[in-house]
């Protein structure tokens, strides 16, 4: 912060300085102040003794933060995993779906006749 | 030690206590540790010693009497809920005044926002009686109402209520040199406005 002030010198107008005291006079009767304090004590009373959510101890407040910080990392992860495991199945079942039918007919064997199975057994031909 | 800042009970006619405390810092460290004990009334003495002094800062930021009541009450419930916070060597004044001050300028900023559409405001003075009333005074009003803010709290703590700039520059939050210019702009303004209404009278 600076101090340095380069304008020119500050000069107090007491004709200034008098009209302003009149307008901000503060209330002079000593059964105002006292009522005013009288409330404002009410109000700190009752303010103090409310257990309002914002006023939670700081140290409770700061383990509530710590472990809802910690509840949505681990939810967050759990998301993650599913949505991992979620893609992958998904894209497994694209491949399958997408795969031409023939690719599944070179696997397959024709259906051997009875004679042919018989005959293959006598040669030792698989 | 101007009137403004005597303690509330040393005005009222009663100088107990209060009037001690404020003249011997130590009984106030006294009374500032048995209130973080949780002696409330400890923390009513201190209450009774600052709350004319408070006002007097709430006034200079509001525009009227009762936003700095407002003020006042905002800030010593704030005050209360801190006071764990508080470190008994400092001077518990010059905390709590700036503690006032936000709670004041808090009220200042929501005003500004509810009366955007409105007229400019006056700067109200419930407790002067209304015969003593001039044309002087009452364009005086209005040109402090038509000041910025800060230029009219930095003006009337300084020389309505006597604080330093340093001490401005704290309860604002702003740079000592920022309170010099302000209060040097505030005067030019409204020594202006004086000298204009006086050649018109």
């Amino acid at each position: 912060m600076t101090t340095e002030y380069r304008g020119p010198e500050l000069v107090r107008d007491d004709d200034l300085t008098r009209e302003l005291a009149a307008i901000y006079a503060a209330p002079q009767e000593a059964a105002y102040w006292s009522a005013l304090e009288q409330r404002i004590l009410a109000r700190v009373l009752a303010g103090a003794g409310t257990d309002q959510w914002w006023s939670v101890p700081e140290k409770w407040l700061r383990a509530g933060l710590v472990a809802a910080g910690i509840a949505v990392i681990i939810a967050g992860s759990l998301l993650l995993r599913t949505h991992v495991q979620a893609s992958r199945m998904a894209s497994y079942e694209t491949t399958i779906d997408s795969a031409p039918a023939d690719a599944f007919e070179v696997a397959r064997r024709d259906r051997l006749t009875e004679e042919q199975m018989t005959l293959r057994l006598l040669i030792g031909r698989d | 030690m101007t009137a403004a800042v005597r303690p509330l009970r040393a005005l009222a006619g009663t100088p107990r206590k209060a009037q001690i405390v404020a003249e011997r810092p130590g009984d106030e460290r006294a009374l500032v540790l048995a209130a973080q004990r949780g002696e409330r009334e400890a923390f009513s003495e201190l209450v009774r010693t600052h709350g004319r002094r408070a006002y007097a800062v709430a006034r200079a930021i509001v525009v009227n009497h009762e936003d700095a009541e407002d003020a006042v009450q905002d800030a010593f419930l704030h005050a209360y809920r801190a006071l764990d916070r508080f470190l008994p060597d400092q001077a518990f004044g010059a905390w709590l005044h700036r503690i006032v001050a936000n709670a004041a300028l808090d009220i200042t900023r929501r005003r500004k926002v509810r009366d955007a559409d409105e007229l400019p405001e006056t700067v109200a003075s419930p407790f002067r009686d209304p015969a003593e009333s001039s044309e002087l005074r009452t364009r005086l009003q209005e040109a402090l109402g038509k000041l910025p803010a800060r230029q009219r709290a930095v003006i009337v703590l300084h020389d309505v209520e006597g604080f330093k700039h340093a001490e401005i520059g704290v309860m604002l939050g702003i740079p000592e040199g920022t309170a010099r210019s302000d209060l040097h702009y505030a005067r030019s303004h409204l020594r202006e406005v004086l000298g204009s209404v006086r050649s018109e009278l």
